[in-house]
């Protein structure tokens, strides 16, 4: 299974740590933090793809996270995971609300959170070729060209 | 006088004097027109009275079928209104006042001088007959008008003899005007107790003073009282001087009780109006009460739905944590289970050993909460017994350190005790105690600094005994020193990898209510925490579900 890309995984419990490095790091760049604090740190440099990141932390929370994240000019296509225990609907909303991509809950089948991230990177990576300089170009002539149709 | 005729009848037996009277009318001067008829006798004469129309009589006493003064009384007999001039011998002049006191207007005396009086006699009598008549009709007027009047109207004398007493009297008093007539008004008529108050308003009257609308009562024949409103003015003489009191009195006892009646039934109205006002203002009053304790009622549902509300968010809250701390050691288990089961071929044994291991400490984190939540409901629930004795708290402070002792060792951290200020006993659980006592160490074991030291003090505090664990780990933010007794909740600076359920303090501070006592957290101003409770040396052990009841927080029924 080839999935190259740069994940952050953010959790203050060191055993879902461990679980992620298992599912993930033999086939990305894969990151970790305890905080939230320390996740947004990391990030700035690290500039990763897909940021996994629990709700329930001490300091700022997994929804705070998403938030600042999404605030951030670098970092704003970031995808966000939110991997939490907490399954209840309200609480599942609240970090869409919050600006998350996805939401799995724990426990998880540790095939289900790989093809998630597969398709996060996918389509992350579909987005930043639309916005590169060269499609940008071709958007403008797109644009004036039905300009003169008119 | 008018020029009529003057109409006269002669009665007298001897036509000598018949002639000269007739003579001596003729002889007048001035002369009188005179229409002049003659009887010889008395029963012609009556006869004539009876038909014809006579202004004077000259009536002689002594006729063949009448003498003496029976004569007028005949002649008077025949209601002629003619004036009666009696005719008289020369030697009875007794005879003609006698007459006159019998009704004769005048008399004269035959044979003396008739010639110069015999006109004037009979002007005279007939000047004399007109005025009594005027007096009479003027008084027969009057009369009739006192007689008729509506009001009772008497006449006093100054003694207060009855000189008048009219038919309105009569009517009123019940006394006819004859029976009260010359009788004392005063001791017949006025009630005893307000006589000399009358007798002085007469003799004011009497000097000149009119009364006007005074009343009095008095007292009629069937010896009921009337009231009466009185207007009384003083009678004089024609010198002046006063002769009597005329009273003109109305009956308005009728008025009067009409008006008692009319005053009896306002009052009595007041009275009704006055109760029914104190009626509503009661019922007011009642009705007011009754909306306040409605108020009061509504407040109270309003706060039982308020802590309805809250207890319902309480328990989804307390699902939602609970759903949240039970997954989290089963995605442990899960996941690392599933690592080994994929890699069982392919991993070294270590590998292995390590999920294994992580396997078993989630089942025993999984455990651990397990038992903590069924602690916890027994406690809340108040179905965990307590067995209360006196007990040395010291002893059981170092025997706890003594269990912890691996644990300390481990992280290199020194237990200092200061139990020697207070060796008494203190009545308490002693498992549930050394539960406490155990949660708060090992707390303050996990988030001290390696080779740290904490401190443990029992001391007495009045009537209540004291234990504190103070750490040097980072302490707890201000505003989470009361929340970490709540369940699922654990300080944020502490909270990174500390393990635990999040239960352990709810459990105590339900141990330590059970005891009566209190717990709280504070913050050492040198940095690190410190957990201390309370607990009374001893308490009333005879009623322990009072006490239980005492700490419930809320209205759960106690179960033994």
């Amino acid at each position: 299974m080839q999935v190259q890309g740069k994940i952050l995984a953010v959790d203050d419990d060191p055993n879902n740590i461990t679980i992620v490095e298992e599912l993930l790091a033999d086939n990305c760049d894969l990151r970790s933090a305890t905080t939230g604090e320390q996740a947004l740190e990391i990030a700035q440099d690290f500039r990763p793809d897909i940021i996994l990141v629990d709700i329930m932390m001490p300091g700022i929370d997994g929804y705070e996270v998403c938030r600042r994240l999404r605030e951030h000019n670098t970092l704003k296509h970031t995808k966000i995971i939110m991997v939490s225990a907490r399954a209840m609907v309200e609480e599942r909303l609240e970090g869409y609300k919050a600006g998350a991509d996805d939401y799995i809950t724990k426990p998880f089948e540790g095939d289900e959170l790989l093809a998630k991230v597969r398709v996060y990177l996918r389509l992350k990576h579909a987005e930043e070729t639309e916005q590169s300089p060269s499609n940008r170009y071709q958007e403008h002539h797109f644009r004036c060209y039905r300009k003169c149709l008119r | 006088m008018d020029n009529r005729k003057v109409n006269i009848l002669l009665v007298d037996d001897d036509p000598q004097d018949r002639r000269l009277v007739e003579v001596t009318l003729a002889r007048s001067n001035p002369p009188m027109q005179y229409n002049v008829e003659t009887a010889g006798t008395l029963s012609e004469a009556t006869r004539r009275l009876s038909n014809g129309s006579y202004d004077v009589v000259l009536l002689d006493l002594n006729l063949p079928d009448s003498s003496g003064i029976d004569t007028i009384q005949q002649a008077q007999d025949t209601n002629s209104d003619a004036s009666i001039v009696v005719l008289t011998g020369l030697d009875d002049e007794e005879m003609g006042l006698e007459a006159i006191r019998r009704g004769a207007e005048d008399y004269l005396i035959k044979g003396k001088s008739l010639e110069h009086i015999l006109v004037r006699t009979i002007r005279y009598s007939l000047e004399r007959k007109r005025v009594r008549q005027r007096i009479t009709e003027t008084e027969n007027r009057f009369r009739s008008v006192v007689q008729t009047a509506g009001s009772a109207i008497f006449v006093l004398s100054p003694e207060h003899r009855i000189l008048e007493w009219n038919e309105q009297a009569e009517h009123l008093y019940g006394w006819q005007r004859q029976e009260v007539l010359n009788k004392d008004y005063l001791q017949l008529f006025v009630p005893e107790e307000i006589r000399d108050r009358v007798a002085t308003d007469m003799r004011k009257v009497l000097s000149g003073k009119t009364i006007k609308s005074f009343e009095n009562s008095i007292r009629i024949r069937d010896g009921s009282r009337r009231i009466l409103l009185w207007n009384a003015s003083a009678l004089f003489d024609a010198k002046g001087q006063p002769i009597g009191v005329i009273a003109v009195g109305q009956d308005i006892t009728d008025r009067k009780r009409m008006e008692d009646e009319l005053r009896h039934h306002r009052e009595y109205l007041e009275l009704i109006v006055n109760e029914r006002t104190a009626n509503l203002q009661e019922v007011n009053k009642q009705l007011r009460n009754e909306i306040d304790d409605r108020k009061q009622i509504e407040q109270k549902l309003l706060i039982a739905k308020r802590e309805a509300e809250a207890s319902n968010r309480a328990k989804t809250e307390f699902l939602a944590n609970m759903s949240h701390e039970l997954r989290t050691p089963l995605h442990s288990i899960l996941s690392f289970a599933s690592f080994g089961i994929k890699k069982y071929t392919s991993a070294k044994p270590e590998k292995l050993l390590d999920y294994f291991n992580r396997i078993k400490k989630s089942g025993q984190t999984l455990l651990e909460l397990l038992n903590d939540l069924l602690d916890l409901a027994k406690l809340e629930s108040r179905r965990a017994i307590f067995a209360f004795e006196p007990s040395n708290l010291g002893i059981l402070v170092i025997s706890v350190t003594n269990e912890l002792d691996t644990l300390l060792s481990e992280r290199n951290l020194s237990v200092r005790h200061e139990v020697s200020k207070f060796d008494g006993e203190v009545t308490l659980d002693i498992d549930k105690i050394k539960q406490v006592l155990r949660n708060l160490l090992d707390n303050a074991i996990k988030f001290s600094p390696e080779g740290g030291i904490i401190d443990v003090s029992v001391c007495l505090v009045g009537s209540s005994v004291r234990v504190s664990v103070c750490d040097q780990g980072p302490g707890i933010p201000q505003d989470e020193l009361e929340a970490v007794f709540d369940k699922f909740v654990q300080s944020s600076k502490t909270k990174t990898g500390a393990g635990g359920t999040g239960l352990g303090l709810a459990i105590c501070d339900e141990i330590i209510a059970a005891h009566r006592g209190r717990i709280w957290a504070e913050n050492r101003p040198e940095g690190g925490a410190v957990f201390s409770f309370e607990i009374p040396l001893s308490m009333d052990t005879h009623t322990e579900n009072q006490l239980l009841l005492a700490c419930a927080d809320n209205n759960l029924a106690v179960e033994k």
